[in-house]
């Protein structure tokens, strides 16, 4: 089943924004945990009436990301916009394996990645500016240089989640089809098996890493 | 000089607003100390140099940011001097704590709570249990931690320079590792509510031994990405084979 106009134009653009607000929690505002899987899961299953599949999309791709440490220069995967991406195509009309989703969510993820580098790189010269300014005995405009940031993050995060969940909606369901019936089975049999391979993660974080 | 003390603590918020890869969190710290700026040296050329000492390269946890703009904010008024060498070295050795603290051990103890909370709440059939579950674990995350990112804030103003030896009293590395014990705990509560999805013998069996062969790669260094990349040419071949 396609997505339907009412869908396209209204939910998936809604679902989109709030993935959006939220993301900016992982890294320009407060950092209150509101941007990982966890949270995001559910409450975009609640919007599309799948409560129990968003808790559990969240809690699988919190489990995945729990090692993942945003530590100094180095960014990993966006968990925030990979369940999002995953959680909305999981929720689709379209009826696609959840499998398929979490493959698709992680793909989200690392892409996103590079978007944002590109806006951090981007902001390098925010330095310059502000030496310019201050040379010239004016007072670099902080305040509006983050508002400004945070719209620019918010509207590429959501045009990135809506066409991400939307090409993931038109494109897994003929590609899944297309796989040989033993993939397929082998698919379901990791997707089974994810929620240990976080576990392990989660027991590896706790009692042998480093810090 | 009256230290805008909420108007900075609300504005460290946003440290890592404009993080970017030349000087990390410089400008976020700026603007945090903004306010400490305006008040110590109004409108002029002092205020713009004060301003430009603080565009050098900065970085450190985002919530152990407050111990240090806590300091900042103290010698600005007294000895503007010590400021650089007192951010630089305050950052690394705090986000070392933090990092482990925040990002290694407490984040992800407070999600598997919250897994735990949907478990028990669901087992108990309490309606609302997802919101109750989820507001739960958010309050436990951020309760403590706004706590500790003022109470920070108003002890480094007092502590000044004293800070190294105050923080060194608290024991950081000891509270990462109780706090890890207890993940692992909730973690193994976790783990039972993941088996007791599918209870067969045989399912529990092989999850257990999933679990346990994950764990091991772990172990011998494999990195994530490259034991899932094993996994999925595992499954593909027994499903290939129709093993599955």
């Amino acid at each position: 089943m396609s997505p339907s106009i009412e869908y396209l134009l209204v939910w998936l653009p809604l679902a989109s924004s709030l993935s959006g607000f939220l993301q900016l929690d992982s890294t320009r505002i407060g950092q209150w945990m509101l941007s990982r899987p966890i949270v995001i899961g559910p409450v975009l299953g609640v919007l599309f009436g799948a409560p129990e599949l968003g808790m559990w999309l969240g809690a699988l791709w919190e489990l995945l990301t729990l090692e993942n440490l945003p530590v100094g220069e180095s960014l990993p995967p966006n968990a925030c916009v990979a369940t999002a991406v995953c959680v909305l195509c999981a929720v689709s009309p379209a009826q696609i394996e959840e499998v398929a989703c979490v493959a698709w969510g992680m793909l989200a993820g690392i892409l996103f990645r590079r978007v944002e580098v590109w806006i951090r790189t981007l902001q390098n010269a925010l330095n310059l500016r502000a030496e310019r300014l201050l040379q010239g005995g004016k007072l670099p405009p902080l305040a509006k240089w983050i508002f400004e940031w945070c719209l620019f993050e918010l509207c590429l995060t959501m045009v990135f989640i809506y066409f991400a969940s939307l090409l993931g909606m038109l494109a897994l369901p003929p590609a899944w089809s297309l796989l040989p019936f033993g993939w397929q089975q082998g698919f379901h049999l990791i997707y089974s098996l994810l929620p240990f391979l976080g576990l392990a993660l989660a027991f590896h974080l706790f009692r042998w890493a480093g810090g | 000089m009256k230290t805008p003390r909420l108007q900075i603590f609300l504005r460290s918020f946003f440290i890592q607003a404009l993080w970017n890869f030349e000087r990390l969190q410089n400008l976020g710290f700026l603007f945090a100390m903004e306010p400490a700026l305006k008040a110590c040296h109004p409108e002029g050329e002092k205020g713009c140099k004060a301003y430009q000492g603080h565009l050098e390269y900065f970085n450190t946890q985002p919530y152990m940011v407050n111990w240090i703009l806590g300091v900042a904010v103290a010698m600005e008024e007294e000895n503007p001097q010590k400021v650089s060498s007192l951010k630089h070295s305050l950052g690394a050795s705090l986000a070392a704590l933090g990092d482990a603290f925040f990002w290694g051990s407490w984040r992800p103890l407070c999600a598997l709570c919250i897994m735990v909370f949907w478990g028990v709440l669901g087992l108990l059939q309490t309606p609302q249990a997802l919101w109750l579950g989820l507001f739960l674990g958010l309050v436990l995350y951020n309760a403590p931690l706004l706590l500790m990112r003022w109470q920070a804030f108003e002890r480094a103003l007092q502590w000044k320079e004293g800070l190294v030896l105050e923080l060194k009293r608290q024991q950081w590395p000891r509270r990462t590792r109780w706090v890890r014990n207890l993940g692992f705990l909730v973690g193994i509560c976790v783990c039972g509510l993941a088996l007791a999805q599918h209870p067969e013998p045989f399912t529990v069996f092989r999850n257990l031994f999933a679990l346990a062969c994950f764990l091991a790669f772990k172990q011998a260094g494999f990195s994530t990405k490259t034991v899932l990349g094993y996994t999925v040419l595992l499954a593909i071949f027994l499903g290939s084979l129709g093993w599955v």
